[in-house]
């Protein structure tokens, strides 16, 4: 053999060699997976779902694709308690500098004679080599209570915008009420289902004018607000007979939770006793759509 | 005599500056507003705000683009839409479970001006003739789309009474002229802009119908 072509062959060979170590190295960088935290409430009716965003490093791994999982949970942090759950639909994103996995879930649980509440919820995805994905997803509430069907509606519903150092995030809710009564109507309490995020009553304000979800939250409240202050004197409302009212109120937090889906439960009495109105959950904001995750309340996801 | 004709056309072609504006879903929104007054879209650039910025970029180059930035990733609110969700105009309460989708909108849009064109393959816009990689925001708009979301909730709507959702929402905004040249001459200019949302909020409304 010529000298040229073994030495042509040799360059070959070395070339093939580094780009097959190369794209080896490659397909073998660890995984990280990651999520914010959120608070997922939901008001239990026909079909409710929720999704779960993971945020991910490479796409070189079996541990992405949805073919190789085959079972997905909800479980407490302590594991007492589980939460079977289904997936319905699962979508692979490639943005700049990571890949995203969108999960949406759909309950199973169809009926439950009390709220269901993980504090500290974790994602259990199991794989189909027994290995099992492990990640804290935040707060999670699924509640059964039933609606009075009474004489309390509401008008409108609007979240407020606001950022506390971990992204954006909904801060606070104004809410339109109009009372049905023919007789008095007492606003007691407002809750979101959650431990982690409730609507201060000590500062619920009525307003007149309009509001909407981008307008600062202290202005509405005509005061400044830290979120961290617990209730201490809720204040009530009461409403004249089919008198209407927008009221605003802030969120007490004690977790760095991303807040955007959940419902509301609006606690009212009248002369006989107490009655509830709950507002179904919607989701009230699209947060992070330019694909910067709230590098804050990020956790990394273990690989067992 | 015709070549000098046609030099002519390309002449006034060149310097009648912002004739048209190519621009994306962003552009159709109700309301867009900066912080600060003193900024502007695009489209509200005049003529004064085209010179002061081509100014910036007079000096010749052999081949590619010169471009200026006017607003780098300036933040700006927004009202986008109300959307009619339920219309009872009947005489009883209507109960019941209800699923929209909100519109598939890409998260990064772009807009151009004068001789600087858009192309889009599927959903995803860039920049024609190369300005695309000159600008540091255009690696961006290639890969951030936003998902169809689908919206459900259990709701009573009362008799002439309508359900409406109105959006809300936040971006960056960028813009700024660019010129290319080509051999020493200047083939292409005219404004850019890239818009990126970054968050929309969702808030309910029952409003009754007037008679």
């Amino acid at each position: 053999m010529k000298p040229i072509l073994l030495t042509f062959l040799l360059l070959g060979f070395f070339a093939v060699s580094f780009y097959s170590i190369n794209t080896i190295s490659s397909k073998h960088t660890p995984l990280n997976v990651q999520t914010n935290q959120k608070l997922i409430s939901m008001h239990h009716t026909e079909g409710d779902t929720f999704k779960v965003d993971l945020i991910v490093n490479t796409k070189h791994s079996m541990y992405v694709y949805e073919e190789a999982m085959v079972s997905h949970k909800l479980q407490s942090k302590d594991e007492l308690l589980s939460l079977p759950i289904d997936l319905v639909k699962y979508a692979f994103t490639e943005h700049d500098e990571h890949f995203r996995i969108s999960l949406t879930y759909a309950m199973t649980l169809e009926d439950a004679s009390e709220r269901v509440h993980l504090e500290e919820a974790i994602l259990v995805i199991g794989y189909d080599d027994n290995k099992h994905l492990f990640i804290p997803i935040g707060e999670f509430a699924y509640d059964f209570t039933k609606d009075d069907f009474s004489s309390l509606d509401y008008t409108a519903s609007t979240p407020i915008k606001g950022d506390y150092g971990y992204g954006d995030s909904v801060v606070g809710q104004c809410i339109g009420l109009a009372s049905q009564s023919d007789a008095p109507l007492t606003i007691k309490d407002i809750t979101l289902f959650s431990s982690h995020v409730k609507p201060n009553m000590d500062y619920m304000v009525e307003v007149t004018g309009p509001v909407n979800p981008l307008m600062d939250l202290e202005t509405i409240l005509n005061t400044p607000y830290n979120p961290k202050n617990p209730s201490v004197a809720p204040k009530t409302l009461t409403l004249s007979p089919g008198e209407k009212t927008t009221v605003c109120l802030p969120f007490a937090t004690t977790r760095h939770l991303s807040v955007d889906h959940y419902p509301i439960q609006v606690v009212y009495g009248d002369a006989a006793h107490d009655k509830t109105l709950v507002i179904d959950d919607f989701t009230y904001a699209d947060i992070g759509l330019d694909g910067v995750p709230h590098e804050s309340v990020m956790r990394d996801g273990i690989i067992e | 005599m015709k070549k000098t004709g046609i030099l002519f056309l390309v002449c006034v072609y060149l310097c009648a500056g912002p004739v048209t504006l190519m621009a994306s879903e962003y552009r159709t929104f109700e309301e867009i507003t900066f912080k600060s007054s003193s900024f502007d879209l695009l489209e509200d650039y005049s003529e004064t705000d085209y010179e002061l910025a081509y100014e910036e970029i007079d000096k010749r180059k052999f081949w590619g683009w010169r471009t200026h930035t006017v607003l780098n990733n300036v933040r700006v609110s927004f009202k986008k839409e109300t959307m009619m969700i339920i219309r009872n105009e009947g005489t009883s309460a209507i109960e019941k479970d209800y699923t929209f989708k909100t519109k598939t909108s890409n998260a990064t849009q772009l807009s151009a001006s004068g001789s600087i064109g858009i192309e889009a393959k599927g959903p995803i816009q860039s920049f024609k003739t190369g300005l695309d990689s000159e600008l540091e925001f255009s690696a961006e708009s290639s890969t951030k789309t936003t998902e169809e979301e689908t919206i459900e909730i259990a709701i009573d709507v009362d008799p002439m009474t309508e359900l409406r959702i109105e959006i809300y929402g936040e971006g960056k905004v960028s813009n700024g002229v660019g010129k290319l040249y080509r051999f020493f001459r200047n083939t292409k200019k005219g404004g850019w802009e890239v818009f990126t949302l970054t968050s929309q909020y969702y808030s309910i409304e029952k409003v009754m119908i007037e008679q």
